[in-house]
């Protein structure tokens, strides 16, 4: 263990030499440890290329690294920043990300690890969400992590924060994954997020500190993703989304698939619909993943269909009559004003716009409706 | 032999005296023009020259001075032609002096001696009447401005000739132009003239007309974002018309700013419909405030008492917006130049329309595929002082195939009765304030006219801490309410007129958070 932590300095090192992770991982099985390689002569490593263990290309990138004088300063400055580097070799390395193929050699740490014991479940999806998708993610991103289930997105826009801030909240445990440094907040929006990762859960990326957020990173971001997690769970997604990588990864990885299934009208949700055409399983419930997830038996609860008929049950004897009316004919997706108007005069032929305005504030303010860019939606 | 005519320079829409002072004496012959005379100005002696030879009224052979006094106050434009030629031929003693004494001249004059009319003469002649004089010699394509100030002689005429005739023979000189009747009856005319867009040509679109009633009947500023063939601007251009119609005196300052800009046309007269403009968005800042070297009404003036409408509010340079800042606090608009600040008149009501995205779509995402920082960059454009000078926003949706063809249940009349109506109510209530309509309530009357009860003020704390609304939110939600209320006849406040006031405010939040 010892003989670890003094090879970090050079394992930092390693990890931030441009050359695959495969080669990589290679090179250490050949020496051992990256000190022995860092110090290695020229010739032994030029020995290694002409038996074709390695290429020219990386012989050539391992030479111009190993004149770098200074390795022990990056590694200081980087558990300063309290965070740690895990080589493949070490035991806190988590055992599912390790047997899919071609794991990451690296992964860098701030806060905590994934437990061996623990089931995880990946919600990813869309990064503009409609308000069914944010319903969706913020259900099983709560729900989820107040069963135990830890929550592994990957802290984008949209679905992936919702449901990690929902399962933060439920008191649960989450994992961000990121395609940049773990010490970069991209995007910057959820810096709340991300502070409160850190200490409620942790953040995880195979790129070395200050690597910025670049397009091409993020496939490697969404295989680790999948392959910390038991199942990927896809609350919202167009035909043509990022999610469909890690779907993908997950299937060859071995993972279980669930897709939230959406209205067949819905543009946003043609991805999941599609999932499931292919196979995914419905998510139309907590207890439905909990179900694949879980040996033993569990208690269960109301479906999210349920839900809503219980909660429009008791809001018909709560609410005044001119006010259940007008909560009747919301939905989960925002209607327009003039519509909720058209809809509404069809039941109660003396309400006027302001009347109709008067009583959605009302509900607003409430809790009942929200008031959504376009549009109301019941929040129930 | 020296004479005084009088005439009057623009300084904004504030007339300054200025005699023109000519001396005809004997000398070398020459023609000299001094008192900080601009260069059109300096043309005058051109001008004026040759005009009186071609009139046969030829300029004596002597030394003319001309002074226009006060000598310091720069001057400016052609209007100083007419009372030149005057000063000369009385100076000169074609005439006797005393028959241009307290006459108001001002007039451009053409080389065959022809009187052109010339931007202002509705400020001047109303000015000077306050001043104490009644009797003005102007041109004739002037005469219809003119003839809204009442109490005065106005002598309109088409050339030099009939000017020296008329001056000539004191009283006796009929000129077939000299009464004011024609014009009278012009004025009137374009009065009962309804207005061209009539609301009735929107089918549906309810929340929008509701919004447009509410903002016209308190002149609250109004924000509608919708997609592209909604219906914004067909809104906006109806919302001028239901205004309530122009009164006297609104007629006479917005015609005065007009005249000055050189807007009123002839056979027209005084502004007797509100105006709407509609700036394109390209415009100048200079367009917007008002500028050049003799600044000249922008269309923050030219909108006074009526509709600023800017439509794709977006597009708009953003410190071009943030111009309007000033002049919507202050309602003028002050611009300074070494020789003096221009004051101009800027109470307009703001009316703006804008798409939610770049695509114009958004939130239908079948359609838009605008990432979240693209819209955000997109909305960043309005600044966060504007957004707080605009009472109210609402979403306008685009109506369906359906719906072409048909009318709407009320027209353009039946909105502007109601308007008129809940002014009625305001006037009332301010009577003895400076000001007449809601939307200029402020400080403690806001306190004292704007009661709110126990429910009320439960209402507003609740509002504050679930819909998160700001403190500078608040007094603009009480004075919609307070126009709500007028408009529903109320006396009094009451919870849903506060709850309707802020359902126009919480959709700023969605999208400027």
């Amino acid at each position: 263990m010892d003989n670890l932590s003094n090879e970090l300095p050079f394992h930092l090192w390693l990890s931030e030499v441009y050359i695959k992770d495969e080669s990589k991982i290679k090179l250490l099985t050949y020496f051992g440890e990256p000190s022995k390689l860092f110090f290695a002569k020229d010739e032994e490593l030029k020995a290694l290329l002409e038996v074709g263990f390695i290429s020219d290309k990386e012989v050539e990138k391992l030479l111009i690294a190993k004149k770098q004088s200074d390795i022990y300063s990056p590694y200081l400055a980087m558990t300063k920043k309290g965070i740690r580097i895990l080589p493949l070799c070490s035991p806190e390395y988590p055992k599912k990300l390790k047997n899919i193929p071609g794991p990451p050699a690296y992964l860098f740490v701030d806060g905590l690890l994934p437990q061996a014991d623990k089931k995880y479940v990946a919600i990813i999806g869309t990064r503009v969400a409609s308000s069914y998708g944010r319903k969706a993610a913020e259900y099983f991103g709560f729900e989820l992590a107040r069963r135990g289930i830890g929550i592994i997105s990957g802290m984008a826009r949209g679905i992936d924060g919702l449901a990690q801030r929902a399962a933060i909240r439920a008191g649960g445990q989450s994992f961000g994954i990121l395609g940049c440094g773990v010490d970069i907040c991209y995007p910057l929006q959820n810096r709340d997020l991300y502070d409160s990762l850190k200490e409620k859960g942790g953040l995880i990326s195979p790129f070395a500190p200050g690597t910025k957020p670049q397009p091409y990173l993020f496939p490697e971001r969404n295989r680790i993703i999948s392959g910390l997690s038991d199942a990927v769970l896809v609350a919202e997604a167009r035909l043509k989304s990022g999610s469909k990588i890690t779907v993908d990864f997950a299937l060859e990885q071995g993972r279980d698939v669930f897709a939230v299934p959406g209205r067949i009208t819905d543009p946003m949700s043609t991805g999941t619909n599609d999932l499931i055409k292919q196979g995914a399983s419905i998510a139309d419930s907590v207890d439905t993943v909990l179900e694949a997830l879980l040996e033993e038996d569990f208690a269960r609860g109301l479906t999210p269909a349920e839900r809503t008929e219980r909660a429009l049950e008791m809001l018909r004897d709560e609410l005044p009559h001119e006010q259940f009316e007008i909560v009747s004919v919301l939905d989960d997706m925002p209607k327009s004003l003039d519509d909720i108007y058209k809809e509404a005069r069809k039941e109660n032929r003396n309400l006027t716009v302001g009347r109709l305005r008067s009583l959605l504030t009302e509900l607003c303010i409430d809790g009942y409706v929200t008031d959504e860019g376009g549009g109301f939606a019941r929040c129930f | 032999m020296i004479v005084k005519i009088k005439s009057g320079a623009m300084l904004g829409v504030e007339m300054v005296p200025v005699d023109v002072e000519v001396d005809v004496s004997r000398g070398l012959p020459r023609f000299e023009l001094v008192g900080f005379a601009s260069s059109e100005l300096r043309e005058a002696k051109e001008r004026v020259k040759v005009a009186l030879n071609n009139s046969d009224l030829p300029i004596p052979v002597s030394k003319i001075t001309v002074n226009l006094s006060p000598a310091n106050l720069p001057k400016s434009g052609t209007s100083y032609d007419l009372p030149i030629a005057v000063g000369i031929l009385a100076a000169s003693e074609f005439f006797d002096y005393e028959a241009t004494k307290d006459i108001f001249m001002a007039g451009e004059v053409g080389l065959d001696g022809t009187l052109k009319g010339v931007p202002g003469i509705l400020p001047m002649v109303s000015q000077a009447r306050k001043k104490g004089l009644r009797k003005f010699l102007i041109p004739y394509e002037n005469r219809e401005e003119a003839a809204f100030v009442e109490d005065i002689e106005i002598i309109p005429l088409k050339d030099l000739r009939e000017v020296f005739l008329y001056l000539s023979n004191p009283g006796r000189y009929d000129s077939k132009y000299l009464f004011g009747e024609e014009a009278d009856s012009d004025a009137k005319k374009s009065k009962d003239a309804s207005p061209s867009a009539d609301f009735i040509d929107i089918y549906g679109q309810e929340t929008a007309k509701r919004a447009a009633l509410i903002s016209a009947a308190g002149f609250h500023n109004l924000l509608m974002v919708g997609p592209p063939g909604a219906g914004k601007t067909m809104i906006a251009k109806r919302i001028s018309g239901i205004l309530p119609p122009l009164t006297r005196e609104e007629s006479l300052e917005v015609s005065s700013i007009y005249s000055v800009a050189g807007l009123l046309k002839e056979g027209k007269g005084i502004l007797t419909e509100r105006p709407f403009i509609s700036p394109h968005h390209s415009m100048s800042d200079q367009a917007l405030i008002g500028g050049g070297r003799i600044p000249k009404p922008g269309a923050v003036s030219l909108s006074h008492r009526s509709v600023l409408f800017l439509d794709e509010l977006t597009e708009f340079r953003r410190s071009t917006l943030d111009l309007l800042r000033q002049p919507m606090e202050d309602k003028c608009v002050t611009i300074a130049r070494a020789y003096g600040n221009y004051t101009y008149p800027t109470n307009f009501m703001l009316v703006a329309a804008m798409n939610p995205c770049p695509c114009g779509y958004y939130p239908d995402r079948e359609r838009c595929h605008c990432t979240e920082p693209e819209i955000a960059r997109y909305l960043s454009k309005i600044s966060g002082p504007i957004l707080d000078r605009i009472d109210m926003t609402v979403e306008v949706s685009r109506p369906e195939v359906t719906t072409i063809g048909k009318v709407g249940d009320e027209s353009s009349k039946d909105l502007r009765d109601k308007v008129v109506k809940a002014r009625e109510i305001q006037k009332i209530r301010y009577r003895g304030k400076p000001y007449t309509m809601n939307s200029e309530l402020y400080g403690e009357d806001l306190n004292l006219f704007c009661k709110l009860g126990k429910p009320e003020k439960d209402l507003m704390s609740k509002a504050f801490a679930s819909l998160g609304l700001s403190i500078r939110a608040y007094h603009k939600i009480i004075k919609l309410a307070r126009t709500i209320a007028d408009i529903e006849e109320s006396e009094a406040i009451n919870v849903s007129h506060l709850e309707e006031a802020i359902s126009y405010r919480t959709i700023n939040r969605k999208y400027w958070n």
